[in-house]
């Protein structure tokens, strides 16, 4: 039995020490994917603490078929739509990765790349949608079948989501390197 | 010019972390609601049979959660709100409380009218040193009894009379789940508790002037928002009367209820006995032992998929290696997994069956959730220790037991029980299956293989009964 499965298994019990694995194993992901979304630090707090407040209320009848790691991170995204079509303020126009969310705030950042700081940054320039395939594909691991299914379109359609954020953002970090 | 793959590179390495005040935020949070959704799910192992929430809704735990509460509340006042009540004096209801040998009360759940006919009566017995001793529940509804419980020498006895079954558990196996409960009636420890929670309740005491028969008393917690009240006899200091409610925006809201309708009045010796239980009643001893090599409650090794359907419906989840599968959709061998147990089937014969709920034990209590020493204790030291990345495992092939045990707290995880290892000489082996390589070789019938390398074998021995029908001496090794 997978270590998730047997963890979702002492959840419904309420085992909480099967809480705080779990956590402790996606808690990088899912923020980062969150972060990524919506570029905001307490709203991608706020997403963590939904996505795992929500996993213990229904732990006792989750059943999850494929794997935990795409149910946590479709949940993530589905709270950062939440957040983006909703309460979130828009983005500011800086360029640099110094956006608001992650300088004022005490976390730790472990892009020791410029270059991905610099695609971090450019990640807000895309349509949500984008962002989102883009994010859950890459980061999220997610295949485009279960993405399209979590934005209620076709896969060829994700694909081209897909497609589209690749080539913006190839022509946007191509344009800095030009600079 | 960058290509999709670098772009994607790139992406992988942004990592952020949450801060340390995120993570307790988090995970206080979580557990907060875990706790609270696991309470209330009471059909938490079951969703099926209406037999299973029976068991784990255990009035008795709810009775014991109600009486903590009572005690927490008569020692506050007693210890924190002395001087609010000059005409009460609070030390007699706690001196009177010490000399209760039985209670007859009645309990009403959450949102249930004291008029509806939905509650349970309780009978309970104290011995000479206040000690819980005996216990017996009569569970209304509609249609009148619907269940009865009763406690005693450690053992619980239910009898669903929709069901016509009988479940006997024992209560004192040291499941951490009953260890709670024993320690609601410690008094230390509800001292202790009532110690922290002092800044958090304020009382109001209302002694009506002139002839009144009742004093009121009024907890009230904003830290936890709810409020108690208690009715208590003048003559005899004892309550009456037990209400709790919920502090909420709308309004207060209604929790249990307790109406204490005798005290200290003889209660006959058979009424802690199950009578008129039915002869074909059918009797479930627990939810079952562990017994090593041999079967985990009702179900026992070598087990059919459709003997296993029969007593635990749908299965949760059915896979092998990382594939899943459906009932219509079966592979020759495969892992089904319920809710507290699973089973490694092989040729529609169940070969192994893990545990990993402590709601099945070891005729000496032992289960999941137990230490690896206390284990090591029970079972020696003749096993076979494994380590994998995420568990390590003690082994004991000559006792068909096999113990997942956490890398870090090291505690059982899981029990495995499968067929006993016999040595050589005692009787022939059966192989299973056979991996070469890490590839699976269908041995047949009456094939032979060649196994070239001394680590391509990796039998699953069976017993003369065999599985496969394929006995050693049928392989030929080179």
């Amino acid at each position: 039995m997978s270590e998730d499965k047997h963890l979702l298994k002492r959840l419904r019990h309420g085992d909480s020490h099967a809480l705080r694995r779990l956590y402790e194993k996606y808690r990088t992901d899912l923020y980062t994917v969150a972060l990524s979304l919506i570029h905001d630090v307490h709203a991608a707090e706020d997403c963590l603490q939904d996505v795992f407040v929500r996993l213990a209320e229904r732990a006792a009848d989750l059943h999850i078929r494929r794997n935990l790691k795409g149910y946590l991170v479709s949940s993530v995204a589905n709270r950062a739509r939440d957040q983006f079509r909703g309460k979130i303020k828009p983005l500011d126009k800086t360029d640099s990765f110094g956006c608001s969310a992650c300088t004022t705030d005490p976390i730790k950042v472990l892009i020791d790349r410029e270059e991905s700081a610099r695609l971090f940054n450019m990640l807000k320039r895309l349509p949500f949608t984008q962002r989102e395939v883009f994010i859950l594909h890459v980061q999220g691991g997610m295949k485009f079948k279960d993405i399209a299914k979590l934005q209620s379109v076709s896969t060829k359609t994700a694909q081209s989501r897909y497609r589209y954020a690749i080539e913006k953002l190839r022509a946007l970090l191509d344009r800095e390197d030009i600079k | 010019m960058k290509s999709e793959h670098q772009i994607k590179q790139l992406a992988k390495q942004i990592r952020f972390e949450p801060d340390g005040t995120v993570d307790e935020r988090v995970l206080a949070c979580a557990e907060a609601v875990l706790e609270k959704s696991t309470k209330i799910q009471t059909t938490v192992l079951l969703r099926r049979p209406l037999i299973w929430r029976t068991i784990m809704k255990s009035r008795i735990s709810q009775l014991a959660a109600a009486a903590m509460i009572i005690i927490v509340v008569l020692f506050s006042i007693t210890f924190f709100d002395k001087a609010a009540t000059p005409a009460y004096a609070l030390e007699q209801t706690i001196e009177a409380r010490h000399t209760i040998k039985t209670v007859h009360l009645r309990m009403f759940e959450r949102g249930k009218s004291i008029t509806n006919s939905e509650f349970s009566d309780y009978w309970i017995k104290y011995d000479d040193t206040g000690k819980l001793s005996k216990l017996r529940c009569n569970e209304h509804d509609n249609n009148g009894i619907v269940g009865f419980t009763i406690w005693k020498d450690g053992i619980k006895k239910t009898w669903i009379t929709a069901e016509n079954v009988v479940m006997v558990k024992k209560l004192n196996f040291p499941a951490k789940r009953w260890e709670e409960f024993a320690k609601k009636f410690d008094y230390e420890l509800l001292l202790k508790w009532i110690d922290q929670a002092k800044e958090e309740i304020e009382l109001k005491i209302d002694e009506p002037a002139g002839d009144s028969d009742f004093i009121y008393v009024t907890a009230t917690s904003s830290v936890h928002k709810a409020r108690l009240e208690l009715i208590v006899d003048r003559k005899t200091k004892l309550i009456k009367k037990y209400s709790e409610y919920g502090l909420k925006e709308h309004g207060d809201e209604p929790g249990m209820r307790i109406e204490f309708l005798a005290y200290n009045q003889p209660i006959d010796p058979s009424r802690f006995d199950l009578r008129k239980v039915p002869d074909n009643a059918k009797v479930i001893d627990k939810l079952g032992d562990i017994i090593p090599g041999l079967r985990v409650g009702d179900f026992t090794l070598g087990m059919s998929k459709d003997e296993v359907l029969s007593k635990l419906g749908e299965p949760d989840s059915i896979m092998y290696g990382d594939e899943t599968y459906t009932l219509n959709n079966l592979p020759r061998r495969y892992l089904m997994a319920f809710d507290n147990v699973s089973f490694f089937i092989y040729d529609d014969s169940v070969v192994s069956i893990g545990v990993y709920s402590s709601l099945y034990t070891f005729i000496n209590g032992l289960g999941v959730g137990d230490s690896e020493q206390k284990i090591r204790q029970a079972f020696g030291g003749n096993f076979k220790f494994e380590e994998y990345e995420k568990y390590d495992v003690l082994n004991y092939k000559d006792k068909g037991l096999r113990f997942e045990i956490h890398k870090k707290n090291r505690s059982i995880m899981e029990i495995s029980v499968r067929v006993k290892f016999v040595g050589r000489g005692e009787s022939p082996h059966a192989v299973l299956y056979v991996l070469c390589e890490g590839r699976e070789i269908d041995i047949g019938q009456d094939r032979p293989v060649v196994l070239r390398n001394e680590g391509d074998l990796r039998c699953f021995v069976g017993l003369p009964a065999g599985y496969s029908g394929v006995d050693l001496s049928r392989l030929d090794l080179l």
